[in-house]
């Protein structure tokens, strides 16, 4: 009888000691106790973050960033439309820049970029510093809505007042497209400047530069879509 | 091996099994009591609001704000209130469209290099506010 509590007594505690510990290497991955298969764990814990990690910068790589472009003893940086500025690394044999003229591009040199160009860069971002894989001169847009608040039938003009609280004028010139929504349509018909009233609400876009007047919140409105007031008294 | 051995080690197993269950659980409700939260966030109550003061859903699942494409298109994919009325603005396309469904996909032109998408949203009650939502879209073709 002796002899089988012993075993009862020896087998008990040497199957406590392999369970706890088992459980020991699985909580605490960074103890010099850790076993095998806490290892496997570990070193595949390992591999997955650093996964996660290449496809968070994969993900990143892939973003663009546009600004206004700023020289300064030869060195490039770009202003984005917040006011963050950002160095812009560009290696000569690396980096491509293109010329972006309508639906085609056209190489050009780094010599060739300007202050206050628009540019967009891509390439992995370090802190404020993008290491530039492609750099294109484009022009910058800005697309905004808002009531209009006046109407100038003398210079053709309007002021409009967004939802940011941010007050535009807007030139109409002859090239500037005008459209109307048909508020039971739904359909985007043509107008003239005449149709246009103070309280409607107005989509627009327009180009985008460094210029005083641009400065001042003053467009040369490229497009114009209105929602007559009509819409909203149904 | 002795019948009486056989039966000494399995019961000795099967006890120790229960035994090391039991030591685990416990040791586990403890650190789950004792665990701290990360952030000094308070629980969010919820409370019962007017509905009508609610902003209303409008959500752009993709694409993502300044994401590169080399296609000259896109879908731009969301979610919406049903029956209010979508704007999409870029410098080459305007589309105004009523939401049927909440989710909505919408194909939208590119234009090479950065494409300004101003998407604004007009609710079915005309007198509720409108929302608006930006994205920088690139269309930036390598070859």
């Amino acid at each position: 009888m002796k002899y089988i509590t012993y075993l009862f007594v020896i087998s008990l505690l040497l199957f406590n000691l392999l369970v706890v510990r088992a459980e020991v290497a699985i909580s605490t991955p960074s103890g010099t106790t850790a076993s095998s298969s806490a290892d496997t764990k570990e070193s595949n814990d390992v591999k997955n973050i650093k996964e996660k990690l290449a496809s968070i910068t994969r993900k990143k790589d892939q973003r663009a960033m546009g600004g206004f472009c700023n020289i300064k003893d030869n060195k490039v940086s770009l202003v984005d439309n917040e006011g963050n500025e950002y160095n812009i690394v560009i290696d000569e044999s690396l980096t491509k820049i293109y010329q972006i003229a309508g639906a085609s591009k056209k190489e050009i040199k780094a010599s060739d970029l300007k202050q206050d160009m628009y540019i967009v860069v891509t390439g992995p971002t370090v802190d404020k510093s993008i290491n530039a894989n492609l750099v294109f001169v484009d022009d910058a847009y800005i697309v905004q809505s808002g009531k209009i608040t006046e109407i100038n039938k003398t210079d053709f003009f309007i002021k409009v007042t967004a939802q940011d609280k941010e007050e535009y004028t807007l030139d109409i010139e002859a090239g500037t497209k005008q459209n109307m929504i048909n508020p039971k349509t739904l359909e985007i018909e043509k107008i003239g400047f005449s149709k246009t009233k103070e309280g409607d609400i107005v989509h627009f876009a327009a180009k985008k530069d460094t210029s005083d007047k641009n400065s001042k919140n003053r467009f040369t409105a490229q497009k114009i879509l209105v929602i007559p007031q009509e819409y909203f008294m149904k | 091996m002795k019948k009486e051995t056989v039966y000494a080690i399995l019961l000795g197993v099967t006890f120790g099994v229960v035994l090391s269950l039991v030591m685990i659980f416990k040791t586990k409700d403890s650190q789950m009591g004792k665990s701290k939260p990360l952030t000094n966030e308070k629980k969010v109550v919820p409370t019962i609001q007017d509905t009508n003061l609610l902003t209303q859903t409008f959500k752009i699942n993709e694409p993502q704000d300044r994401q590169i494409f080399n296609t000259k298109s896109i879908s731009i994919k969301g979610v919406a209130e049903k029956d209010s009325v979508l704007i999409i603005q870029s410098p080459i396309k305007d589309i105004v469209f009523k939401v049927e469904k909440e989710d909505f996909t919408v194909d939208m032109p590119l234009a090479l290099g950065e494409n300004v998408i101003s998407l604004t949203l007009y609710p079915k009650n005309s007198q509720g506010r409108s929302q608006q939502k930006e994205l920088r879209i690139y269309y930036l073709d390598e070859q």
